[in-house]
């Protein structure tokens, strides 16, 4: 009696938790692809440890549920979905893993796609795949209490990976920048992109040309540029407009991005479509840094559902009542960068030509959950 | 560039120092620091709304289908505020039943939150009053309405408040205002006002209303103003939103100070021009963010645009604030929830929100509106800046221009909406009929009985037109209910109207000569502390007479009456059987003296001092009381019935009775016959009830 009480208010305290979180990303309380994704695997990890199931299909769905309701919130910020699509992965994984170990029989179930034939192929392998899972329902039991600690271990796991994103992506620094290399970098708020050039910088010596972003960025661009200056690196803050002139001096274009889309497109802030077309022209390389967090299994097919539109204060003053009354003004928080633009993608995988971005969709997301 | 660019850095390094040891005091800072408390003031203690605050208290009212006091919450949980008291005077129950039923009384709520009644308080002071008697207030707390929407973060606001209480314990105040030009759409045009603000520091030093309809060429600044501080900025260019961080000395004050009800014009004004208090208030302007509040329809108007072109970012539509929104945000500033049917040949323009189930049919064309929940809007409709609330229907061929159409209104085929009306809750509007722009349409009856006004709303509508019961009051809003007309038509009324600057000096000579009394009459409360309900009585008997015999202002013999009955905490009917006593009193010696008959005495004294009973008399229950205590006074004096008489006849005609009142009083009431002399008094009363039944039944058959 009193644990089934104990049960019901902690499950009250995880809904609560939940409605607060919810309400804080609503907020943009918590802001930026790294916090949103960081908090939503913690909040996963509370979840998974309170839930109780029987069947894994139960918890699939739970988590399904909890992931459509974490993703309206703010449909527009991918990392959320993108962590419940992980974690969704993961439990499939260990379960399927449980159920080989059992049934004995692994040979059905290989999941990794080596041609194209069997990726057209693999509908028909989900079959047995579910079959197999299904048939060892009686064993139900046995296989919740074995899987918790994985999943949550697993979990764990995602969570210390965010947390060393950065450092992974940073120790390719080397690999990427010459030596008296000018860089130009546009998004000022990526922190991936800052311990990038400060981590470089131990090692090598380069000019970074910070573009200033008006006007959502200005003020980050300028602690940005402050904070390479102050590790020696040669820095030189410019604005929008100069960017076509001096591309022609540039030796590489590094972009920190919001997410990265399955076509291998990004959603970077507003500006960095422009600048990255410039690149183009004078066949400036363009250098993504991204964490595998921001690789959103979905497609650009309405690239306005995805793109965020912020405060219009910061594009016209408020105070101006005159034109104010008289005009619409649109702040658009992100630019979308067709693949065509991008020639690499760093990740904590490695490096990667942006067409090869849907294969790490399939290696980390599975095709089921991609709605959610 | 290069110079400009090492100052910037410079600048930041700073900047940068600071933050990180602010980051690393935080932890212990915040054991230290007290909640933070908020006190929404859910009444606004106007009309402007009306009639559709007739039904809905305007906190409820829905800006962009969202209710006012949502936004008022989003704020306050952006802010960090932990504790939150929300004052309910009008509509109370419908209030506590939202607040009982959102999200905020949930667990996940990130601040507690509780309901006070305070149903007798008429201003911003009752309420405050209230407040202190009860002894909520133990910190600093936030004071806002709760129609307000804004994104300005706190914590830097709340920093410098706390900071300058630390150094001075008389900085009791710190107004957050926001800049905007002159003639900004987000500004009240009703209520503007002047600040004077030290440069330097921000401070407050004087603050004067500007009288819309008057010409001010003038205010008067003390000089001892320009001795103390070097450098003043006189401003008029703030939103100010009555957005407050007060110390918990600012309800006691309002307590000490019976006079104080708005709480700029009375509170902030007098704070400052007195010299005995020394408190000080503060100004925190903001440039950045937003903050507005909804306190007009002009407001209304301007808020809702500037929440729809995301002005107000987080907080827009598609922020979706109700958990069962499903807005989403589409190019051009167009919302739009789930489950919408919109016909193929229907065009929806830019700055326009549209809610769940709502079907749009062939060739309508929305521009610039909101349009609520489950509206049904037929075929070559034409909408252009109206707000269109839940459940509507409006017919073919019906044109809206900047209007408001409440829940569940009707509009009929080729119907036209002029700007500026407002069709309130379940009105119906028949087909073909024009709805002038200053028209305001409602069904609620109240305690009146009216027809169905055919000849606003056809043959087969249902709803007549509403008419605000005090003139003046009108006039104000008169002048903001042509919000969408535009600003050339403000103008023009704004300059109808002149007075030369004397009036400001004299107004304010009186407030000093109030003051001057307040004080005194607190003085004789600390003296006759003993004092029971007699010496109450005696004292106001003696104010009233001695207002009637130098012949004070109106206004001033009310204070000083209202003062009495505070400092000596007397009921209402106390200060009502005093003020009978001297004005009867008063009555009866000019008919003795000789000086004038009977009827003409009590008109005389009674057109002139009877307004003093609209603040003594509210509801039927003290109608009745008074009448009762009329004639009690009357057994007393001579020809006391035909005095009677003509006072129920001429309060009745100033308004201060009303039929019903006195029908009760006179069939119904056992006191009005307990003994000879009350029954003898009343001896001249049926006739005028007969006049009466029958004047009556004369305007019903006409």
């Amino acid at each position: 009696m009193l644990a089934a009480g104990a049960h019901i208010s902690k499950e009250k305290d995880l809904n609560a938790h939940i409605e607060a979180f919810v309400a804080q990303i609503k907020r943009r309380q918590i802001q930026g692809s790294y916090n949103v994704a960081l908090a939503t695997s913690q909040l996963l990890l509370r979840v998974v440890s309170a839930a109780r199931w029987t069947q894994i299909d139960q918890l699939v769905t739970q988590i399904k549920v909890l992931g459509k309701r974490l993703q309206s919130a703010q449909p527009r910020e991918l990392a959320c979905g993108n962590i419940i699509r992980r974690v969704l992965a993961l439990i499939r994984e260990e379960s399927e893993d449980t159920n080989d170990s059992e049934s004995g029989d692994g040979a059905i179930n290989s999941p990794l796609i080596t041609s194209m034939f069997s990726l057209l192929s693999t509908n028909d392998e989900c079959g047995p795949n579910r079959q197999s899972q299904s048939l060892s329902d009686g064993t139900g039991r046995s296989i919740k209490k074995d899987l918790k600690p994985y999943i949550i271990e697993g979990i764990q796991e995602l969570i210390d990976e965010l947390k060393s994103i950065d450092e992974s992506i940073a120790s390719m620094g080397v690999e990427m920048i010459h030596e008296n290399e000018t860089i130009l970098t546009p998004t000022p708020n990526s922190r991936t992109v800052l311990k990038f050039l400060l981590r470089t910088a131990q090692k090598r010596k380069f000019t970074v040309l910070v573009v200033e972003v008006f006007p959502n960025d200005v003020e980050k661009t300028h602690e940005f540029a402050l904070k390479l200056a102050e590790a020696g690196i040669e820095t030189t803050v410019i604005t929008d407009a100069m960017v076509y002139s001096i591309m022609g001096r540039v030796g590489k274009v590094i972009l920190g991005t919001h997410a990265v889309l399955a076509n291998g497109g990004l959603l970077a802030s507003a500006g960095a479509a422009m600048i990255c077309q410039c690149a183009n022209v004078h066949r400036t390389p363009v250098v993504v840094c991204t964490g595998l967090y921001k690789l959103s299994p979905m497609y650009p097919f309405d690239i306005e559902s995805l793109i965020e539109v912020g405060d219009t204060g910061k594009v016209l003053e408020f105070e101006d009542g005159s034109l104010v009354d008289k005009v619409n003004v649109v702040n658009p928080l992100y630019d979308y960068v067709p693949p065509e633009s991008v020639d690499l993608c760093i990740t904590n995988m490695g490096g990667y030509s942006p067409n090869f971005m849907y294969r790490l969709v399939l290696d980390h997301y599975r095709q089921e959950d991609t709605t959610l | 560039m290069g110079p400009k660019k090492g100052g910037q850095a410079g600048g930041n390094k700073a900047k940068v120092g600071k933050q990180t040891a602010q980051q690393n005091a935080a932890p212990e800072e915040t054991d230290q620091d007290e909640r933070l408390q908020a006190i929404v003031l859910s009444d606004s203690y106007q009309t402007r709304f009306q009639p559709l605050t007739l039904e809905t208290p305007r906190c409820l009212l829905p800006l962009c289908n969202t209710p006012l006091l949502e936004y008022t919450f989003e704020f306050l949980a952006l802010a960090g505020v932990s504790e939150v008291i929300v004052v309910c005077c009008a509509h109370a129950d419908q209030i506590q039943e939202y607040i009982a039923n959102s999200r905020w009384s949930n667990p996940s709520s990130p601040f507690t939150i509780e309901t006070v009644l305070s149903p007798e308080s008429v201003s911003v002071g009752d309420a405050m009053r209230d407040l202190d008697a009860k002894g909520l207030i133990t910190s600093d707390f936030l004071l806002v309405s709760g129609d307000i929407v804004c994104n300005v973060p706190f914590d830097k606001v709340l920093a410098d408040h706390r900071q300058r209480r630390a150094k001075d314990k008389n900085a009791i105040m710190t107004m957050v205002l926001r800049e905007a030009s002159p003639f900004h759409r987000t500004r009240a045009r009703a209520e503007s006002a002047i600040f004077v603000l030290d440069e330097q520091t921000n401070q407050c030093v004087h603050y004067e209303e500007i009288k819309t309809r008057k010409h001010m060429k003038q205010i008067s600044l003390d000089p001892e103003i320009f001795n103390k501080h070097t450098d003043l900025a006189i401003r008029n260019d703030f939103i100010d939103c009555h957005i407050d961080i007060c110390s918990p000395d600012v309800p006691a004050l309002f307590t000490e100070n019976f006079d104080y009800n708005h709480i700029r014009k009375d509170f902030v004004h007098g704070i400052l021009t007195s010299d005995l208090l020394g408190k000080t208030i503060f100004a925190h302007i903001v440039t950045d963010n937003y903050a507005a509040r909804v306190r007009s329809l002009q407001t209304y108007d301007a808020v809702s645009k500037d929440v729809i072109s995301r002005w107000t970012y987080p907080i827009t539509p598609d922020s979706n604030l109700l958990a069962d929104q499903t807005f989403q945000y589409q190019r051009g500033h167009i919302y739009k929830e789930d489950g919408i049917v919109l016909a193929r040949s229907c065009r929806i323009n830019s700055c326009t929100v549209v809610g769940a189930g709502t079907a749009v049919d062939d060739g309508t064309v929305i521009t610039g509106s909101v349009i609520g929940r489950r509206c049904k809007i037929g075929k070559n409709v034409s909408i252009r800046s109206a707000y269109i609330w839940d459940d509507v229907t409006i017919e073919d061929d019906a044109i809206i221009e900047s209007a408001i159409i409440a829940n569940g209104a009707v509009i009929g085929a080729s119907s036209h909406v002029a700007p500026g009306a407002i069709v309130s809750y379940n009105v119906k509007i028949d087909a073909n009929i024009i709805v002038d722009g200053n028209k305001r349409l409602t069904k609620y009856l109240g305690e009146e009985d009216k027809k169905v006004d055919t000849d606003a709303v056809g043959e087969d509508g249902d709803g007549y037109v509403y008419e605000d019961a005090s003139e003046a009051e009108e006039d104000d809003d008169y002048e903001e209910i042509v919000n969408s007309s535009g600003l050339v038509y403000n103008m023009a009324s704004l300059n109808a109207s002149d007075t030369s600057f004397s009036t400001v000096s004299a107004d304010q000579a009186h407030r000093k000569s109030r003051r001057r009394r307040v004080s005194t009459a607190s003085n004789n409360t600390i003296a006759s502390e003993d004092s029971d309900e007699e010496s109450f009585l005696r004292e106001a008997q003696a104010s009233v007479e001695r207002a009637v015999a130098e012949n004070h202002d109106l206004d001033i013999a009310a204070l000083e009456l209202s003062t009495l009955r505070m400092a000596k905490n007397a009921q209402f009917h106390e200060v009502r059987a005093a003020t009978i006593a001297a004005l009867i009193g008063r009555i009866s010696h000019l008919i003795n003296s000789n000086t004038l008959k009977a009827r003409a005495a009590v008109e005389s004294v009674l057109n002139r001092w009877g307004p003093l009973f609209r603040r003594q008399v509210f509801d039927q229950a003290d109608q009745i009381d008074f009448l009762l205590l009329i004639q009690r006074d009357c057994t007393r004096r001579m020809q006391g019935s035909s005095i009677l008489l003509h006072a129920i006849n001429c309060l009745y005609d100033q308004d201060i009775l009303e039929e019903e009142a006195i029908l009760t009083w006179w069939y119904q009431d056992p006191q009005r016959k307990e003994d000879a002399d009350m029954v003898k008094v009343g001896e001249l009363v049926p006739r005028w009830l007969d006049w009466l039944t029958t004047a009556e039944e004369e305007s019903d058959s006409e």
